[in-house]
């Protein structure tokens, strides 16, 4: 989803088994030292899989029995209510599979679209109730299925006459029904070939309930070659016939040929034609062109939509729980990561050395606060690491000055932090507000804290200090879109050299296939990866057996590692 | 409750007047039927804004001399925030053979972008949405969603709460999950959409 910049992000430790051993070597000072083991090399936050492991930090969850951070990746959810995206009627799980509605008035009834203004009546449908749609569909979908097919018997024998082009008139059931048959006689006669097989012989059991089952599988993906080399493996193969359930493209003869269908556009316009997506919003509608007439789209029923109950997928521990009061939408429980890790905040030291356009300039120095805060009621010690060049094809360097930092607890009530943080902002506020008023349109003066333009960020020292919070201050070099094929100078070469120590990362080898980035390549985008590493004392179980008299609490080591990822912003060619 | 009408005016050259329930309003707001917008306090009317107070049903008097200074037509909670351009304007439609309007509703926490026109019925609290958005008359948008930048909202959609929307026509496409509005307030923290704004209007000057 688009954000604005400057945001974070955070890879889930599932996803990349990142080790808190391992990090305390790592410094922003100290490149890590590439190893053998693939999970340990830097993050990427360019690579295609990047997508998949990186979260926004308010859509985490917090395991507190496993002491970890859970996505949806690591969590199993189980649904707790089904309800009605329209008038939020909750329907009980008995009742989910059937149509069931809870109005229930006379009269002819019709759907109509408020944006467009289609009506069930352009493709020919009335209903008799405002309830149970879905079946009256259903009914009036019949008769012309049937219509359209003739006969089966008809197509089959068109079909079998091998040299004649197979004439597809099938409806879409009647393909749906051809394609299971088929798929299930494939399976039923090579059994042993596939284990796929055990689901379709099965259908809601689970394939591993049976030790049979079972040890198919194990054989299926055991790599040892086959035990049984008399039996030939044969390859599954996919339907050849529209008997089987093959769909030919172009659309049917009974939908018109080409030349119809566009002779038809031009009479009623563009606007009539029905879109790509109003296609593929459901298989019945593959091959609609129009929005009117007996071959239009056809309706499609809305889904429900669910409240679910997340659980952590290692020790089944409830992560987060809906309340079960109808029409309430609060959390009975919510575990949310933001309430158990650091949370970041990146703002610009000093804004005017970005671009009018908004884009990074490439080769300038910047430099970014960082704003650790800490949600825990201990204090934490921090060490951030990060590769001094960033991974990806552009290479912007960077320098975290004060890597290593201990952040103080959180106050016991909300309450207290919440005056504090007031009576700090009154005198320095409209900082952190001016992005969310640029962002309204709102020509927002950016007034830079009172006399911190002077300062100099230092290296090893931290830029300001609250009670529950650090910030630091980040060196960026934005890097070139369309770097020369030689390396800009020795000092980025030695570096790349000690940071993998072999010889094929040498820039120059590496560009030399190189295409030019454009602005608005995903890899133009200035991310950082930065390994966060905590450590702190954390009351030990406050549901173990009395843990002394107060204050006497024993306490316990916890650490916890991930990668964060900070996209700072677009750079400019 | 109360009305924005009796206004403190400390200097005539500050961008917004600000109740005495801190609502901050835009001396470049363009205010419609003043006496029948309430606003619960905190909140933010800014510059090039238009509220459409005057379009509320008529008294069941027949003639148009209206008088009922107690009809509202527009409603907003604590701590919302109504951007530049945007246009509020209360949803009408036929009613035994009159044009009638409905009243509307906007919650507490409610952020609307730049530019959106609103005619929805109702907009519940922890809402957030983008610039640009069109919600057509009768629209219902349910508590803690939030609605991408550029979006229509189809007339008389009922948006459930926790959705995130987008397109034209809107089409739900996601959740907002469980850490909706969490955090921020806090200096140095950024605001964050669908929490509390108040630290957002404070700072609004
Ligand atoms: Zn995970
Ligand atoms: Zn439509
Ligand atoms: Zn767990």
């Amino acid at each position: 989803m688009a954000h604005a910049f400057p945001y974070t992000e955070i890879a889930c430790p599932c996803t990349l088994n990142v080790s808190a051993a391992d990090s305390a070597r790592r410094t922003s000072v100290s490149v890590p030292q590439a190893t053998d083991d693939d999970e340990e090399q830097t993050f990427n936050p360019h690579s295609p899989r990047a997508n998949f492991s990186l979260y926004s930090p308010n859509d985490l969850l917090y395991c507190d029995d496993c002491h970890t951070i859970r996505c949806p990746r690591c969590w199993i959810e189980e649904i707790q209510v089904w309800y009605c995206p329209s008038c939020l009627f909750e329907i009980p799980g008995s009742a989910v599979k059937s149509d069931a509605e809870p109005a229930q008035l006379a009269g002819p009834f019709i759907q109509t679209c408020p944006y467009c203004s289609w009506t069930s009546l352009d493709a020919g449908i009335q209903f008799a109730t405002s309830n149970h749609i879905s079946d009256q569909l259903l009914k009036l979908r019949k008769p012309r299925s049937q219509e359209q097919n003739s006969d089966e018997a008809g197509v089959k024998a068109i079909v079998q006459g091998q040299d004649a082009p197979p004439i597809l008139t099938l409806s879409h059931e009647a393909h749906f029904s051809n394609l299971t048959s088929f798929y299930k006689t494939l399976l039923n006669d090579a059994p042993t070939l596939n284990p796929y097989a055990v689901f379709a012989a099965s259908p809601g059991a689970s394939a591993y309930s049976s030790p049979s089952n079972l040890a198919r599988i194990i054989t299926m993906y055991s790599a040892s070659p086959s035990k049984n080399p008399q039996k030939k493996v044969l390859p599954l193969r996919e339907a050849l016939t529209s008997a089987e359930g093959l769909a030919l493209l172009p659309p049917p003869a009974s939908l018109g040929s080409e030349t119809e269908i566009i002779a038809r556009m031009r009479e009623t316009g563009y606007f009539d034609t029905a879109s790509l997506e109003q296609q593929r919003e459901a298989p019945i509608n593959y091959e609609k062109r129009f929005h009117l007439g007996k071959d239009a789209l056809w309706p499609v029923a809305t889904l429900l939509r669910t409240r679910r109950t997340r659980r952590c997928s290692t020790c089944r521990h409830i992560l987060s729980k809906p309340e079960t009061k109808q029409g309430i939408t609060k959390y009975r429980i919510k575990l949310l990561a933001s309430e158990h890790i650091l949370r970041f905040m990146l703002r610009p030291l000093n804004l005017p050395l970005i671009s009018a356009s908004g884009l990074l300039k490439p080769h300038s120095t910047i430099l970014y606060v960082l704003v650790v805060r800490n949600p825990l009621f201990n204090p934490v010690k921090v060490t951030l690491a990060t590769p001094s060049t960033t991974p990806g094809k552009v290479e912007s360097r960077v320098t975290i000055l004060c890597p290593d930092f201990t952040v103080g607890a959180s106050g016991e009530g909300v309450g207290n932090e919440v005056w504090d943080d007031a009576l700090r902002s009154s005198t320095s506020s409209s900082r952190q507000t001016s992005s969310a008023l640029s962002a309204s349109g709102h020509e927002g003066r950016h007034t830079s804290g009172v006399g911190f333009e002077d300062r100099v960020p230092e290296a090893g020292k931290v830029w300001e200090r609250g009670r529950n919070w650090v910030s630091v201050v980040l060196e960026i070099v934005p890097g070139s879109l369309n770097p020369p094929s030689i390396p800009l100078s020795f000092e980025t070469l030695s570096i790349r050299q000690d940071q993998s120590g072999t010889a094929n990362a040498v820039p120059g080898a590496m560009r030399e296939d190189s295409e030019t980035i454009g602005e608005d390549d995903e890899e133009a985008v200035l991310k950082i990866p930065v390994l966060v590493r905590m450590e702190w004392d954390a009351d030990a179980g406050a549901e173990g057996p009395e843990a002394g008299h107060k204050g006497e609490v024993a306490k316990e080591k916890r650490e916890l590692a991930f990668w964060s990822v900070f996209c700072i912003g677009r750079i400019g060619a | 409750m109360s009305r924005p009408a009796p206004v403190t005016r400390r200097s005539a050259k500050t961008e917004y007047i600000e109740t005495d329930t801190g609502n901050k309003i835009s001396r470049r707001a363009r205010i419609e039927g003043k006496q029948n917008i309430m606003l619960a306090g905190k909140s933010v009317v800014m510059a090039g804004a238009t509220l459409r107070g005057d379009l509320h049903r008529k008294s069941d008097k027949p003639a148009e001399g209206e008088k009922g200074g107690s009809v509202t037509a527009i409603s907003v909670g604590k701590a919302s925030i109504i951007s530049t351009d945007c246009t509020i304007r209360p949803p009408m439609r036929l009613s035994r053979g009159q044009m009638t309007f409905y009243p509307m509703r906007i919650g507490d926490n409610v952020f609307i972008g730049t530019g959106t026109h609103v005619s929805a019925l109702s907009i519940s609290s922890h809402v957030h949405i983008g610039a640009g958005c069109v919600l057509s008359p009768f629209c219902v948008i349910k508590e803690s969603c939030k609605i991408l930048p550029g979006t229509v909202v189809p007339s008389h959609m009922i948006i459930p709460p926790g959705s995130i929307v987008a397109g034209r026509p809107a089409r739900v496409i996601g959740e907002v999950g469980e850490g909706w509005g969490q955090g921020g307030g806090g200096e140095g923290e950024e605001y964050v959409e669908g929490g509390d704004l108040r630290p957002l209007v404070r700072s609004i000057k």
